[in-house]
């Protein structure tokens, strides 16, 4: 049997793998300075998402950031990051010593600060290397824009025009969604209106712990996101939602990556099958460093015993008759 | 510290002997678990929604476990008005604590006529109005997304329900749950219970098929009470802590720790449901459990913990 081809295309961007990393669950580049030696971890990606990025550097939100809950995790870092200047100089040069194409997730508090930041990275050789742009509408950890955007589908929808006016055809847009809404399909129809060349779902769901000894939240930010494995039928509904009554996701159009609460092969499956052609993975990744290796392995395995020679026989793929 | 601790808890006029309920759903109409639990050492007690109709609910398989949560799609299976009336309610009448009784269906008029049938039944303390099943095409969550909805349904079931309590269930489906939550309110909810569950899918990836028949069904359990208690807060803080309103908490519940965090962020009363097909006997644990945490902490009654997060 000949190896299962698992490359993927999202538009114009040749994937070898549909594996990505989750946007703020693999830092920017002092992380990834160890990463550079881990050839098996990187054969597996497909693409690197980078920590949401600002114009202006963000101290972020007061500890404590983050609380396991069962079988998933709450953060609320508040967009740390060393703004969009530092990221260009210093840390991008990290990222390309990689070998990924790198898709930059970034912030903004108003449409103009989304156009700005977008321009800048258009306008700079050194960020020239950038492969993709994935929009951040989606983050509830932030008074101002973020899921409060995302949940405005006339908002989003600006917001990727906007973007997509200052980076043309040079990266690829793609819209990260936030579950915090009654229909999914209505800012996910708005991005696409907005001229999207992909979407991002699920973000977390907003979510809170309380310390029942001192009566007070375990996070500074007395709110945060919800991640991990709790969130994953949510994520494979929101993704299912999207792909069966969008036409252009379900024409491929507009391909989705699917995010929430993916820890193996089997989860990544699930996604894909559900309309997802790319995943990315975060929670786990804490866990488990060797996460992307084990998916991508799990991935062709059970490729090769279901007899699908290539993945995107697998997008899309659920059956919905009995 | 050996003074006994009080926790017994005000709901919408009602006097509870402690905080904890049943789930809808998940204890049948009292006599399901009888073996197990002895309900009478409940708070409160709340049925399996009832519609003017029998309902045989969807097709089978109806639940699938996910990590710490599981799938329900069971479509409202229910005996219908009638047979509620005739087998039913004998068993709720030997109960001796407040008993409520979860109202759906598919039309406004079909919620009305269930409460106004049974608003006369001394057996009844209050009704939990379901508008936010994810499970059925009609009725159910398409009521309670849409504020004017919820207004219409909530202010036509008060007329029918004479001086009986009229919880409203939210979901937690919707972009701004405050919005909703004031809608019930302000047509006259004397409580508001959250959250239901949320709309999700597993597939089996062998097969390529969703697990359950019905493709979607709600998520409960541990998964989701991170959500559970950031809505609660949300809801006390924004609409019903100025206006006096109790909030009945469930999501996730499965430990007195779990119950007090709900607590603490503003539910006045909290219902175990996934919990519940663990250990049936999980609810008077947890009111136990409440016990012990107020005489450790010297708090002489469980009225004092409720909404008591401080202020950041």
């Amino acid at each position: 049997m000949v190896e299962p081809s698992i490359e993927v295309k999202i538009k114009n961007l040749h994937m070898k793998s549909p594996l990505v990393t989750a946007s703020g669950t693999s830092g920017s580049s002092d992380e990834m300075n160890n990463l550079k030696k881990r050839d098996d971890i990187l054969q597996s990606l497909g693409a690197f998402v980078t920590k949401g990025v600002t114009l202006i550097p963000r101290k972020g939100n007061p500890d404590y950031r983050i609380i396991e809950t069962r079988t998933g995790l709450l953060n609320s870092i508040g967009l740390q990051n060393s703004g969009a200047k530092i990221f260009v100089r210093k840390e991008l040069r990290v990222l390309n010593n990689l070998n990924l194409p790198i898709i930059v997730n970034i912030s903004a508090n108003s449409i103009d600060g989304f156009r700005k930041l977008a321009g800048y990275l258009e306008k700079n050789d050194e960020a020239r290397i950038i492969s993709g742009i994935e929009i951040n509408v989606s983050c509830p950890n932030i008074k101002k824009g973020g899921m409060a955007f995302g949940t405005e589908p006339k908002l989003v929808e600006r917001i990727v025009k906007n973007v997509k006016k200052e980076v043309g055809g040079s990266m690829l847009v793609i819209t990260k969604l936030t579950p915090n809404v009654a229909d999914i399909t209505l800012p996910a129809k708005a991005a696409i209106a907005g001229g999207t060349d992909a979407l991002s779902m699920i973000n977390t769901v907003r979510g809170m712990a309380i310390n029942i000894e001192n009566h007070e939240p375990f996070l500074g930010n007395v709110h945060g996101g919800l991640s991990g494995p709790a969130i994953k039928p949510v994520g494979v509904f929101s993704v299912y939602q999207c792909y069966r009554y969008i036409p252009e996701c379900r024409r491929k159009k507009v391909p989705i990556i699917g995010i929430g609460g993916i820890t193996n092969w089997r989860d990544a499956i699930e996604y894909i099958i559900a309309g997802a052609t790319a995943i990315a993975v975060g929670t786990a990744w804490f866990i488990n460093p060797s996460v992307f290796i084990d998916i991508a392995r799990g991935i062709k395995e059970f490729c090769v015993k279901n007899n699908i020679r290539d993945i995107k026989e697998l997008v899309g793929s659920i059956k919905m008759r009995r | 510290m050996n003074q006994a601790v009080d926790t017994s808890v005000e709901f919408a006029g009602l006097r509870l002997a402690n905080p904890v309920f049943t789930a809808s759903g998940t204890c049948g109409y009292a006599d399901e678990l009888a073996d197990f639990l002895d309900i009478n050492q409940l708070g409160g007690f709340i049925t399996k929604s009832i519609t003017v109709k029998p309902r045989k609910g969807h097709a089978t398989p109806r639940i699938v476990e996910t990590d710490a949560g599981m799938l329900n799609a069971i479509g409202l299976a229910n005996v219908g008005l009638d047979k509620f009336i005739e087998e039913k309610l004998p068993i709720l009448e030997k109960l001796s604590v407040p008993v409520f009784v979860n109202v759906a269906g598919e039309t406004i008029s079909e919620y009305v006529t269930v409460a106004q049938r049974l608003a006369t039944e001394s057996a009844i303390a209050g009704f939990e109005l379901n508008i936010s099943c994810p499970n059925v095409e009609r009725g159910g969550i398409t009521f309670g997304t849409d504020p004017a909805q919820v207004t219409e349904i909530t202010s036509a079931v008060k007329k029918a329900v004479n001086e009986k309590v009229l919880m409203v269930k939210l979901s937690p489906t919707v972009t701004d749950i405050s919005v909703i939550a004031r809608a019930a309110v302000e047509a006259g909810a004397d409580a508001l219970s959250l959250i239901n569950t949320f709309t999700a899918m597993v597939i089996d990836v062998e097969a390529r098929k969703p697990v359950l028949a019905n493709k979607t069904g709600g998520l409960s359990g541990p998964a989701i009470k991170p959500i559970a208690v950031y809505l609660i807060n949300k809801v006390y803080n924004e609409v019903t802590k100025d206006r006096g309103i109790p909030i009945l908490g469930m999501g996730g519940i499965r430990t007195a720790s779990d119950a007090i965090e709900f607590i603490v962020a503003g539910a006045s009363a909290v219902a175990v449901g996934t919990a519940t097909f663990l250990e049936p006997g999980c609810a008077v644990k947890i009111i136990e459990g409440i016990k012990k945490y107020c005489a450790r902490k010297g708090v002489a009654s469980v009225k004092e913990l409720v909404g008591s997060l401080k202020d950041w």
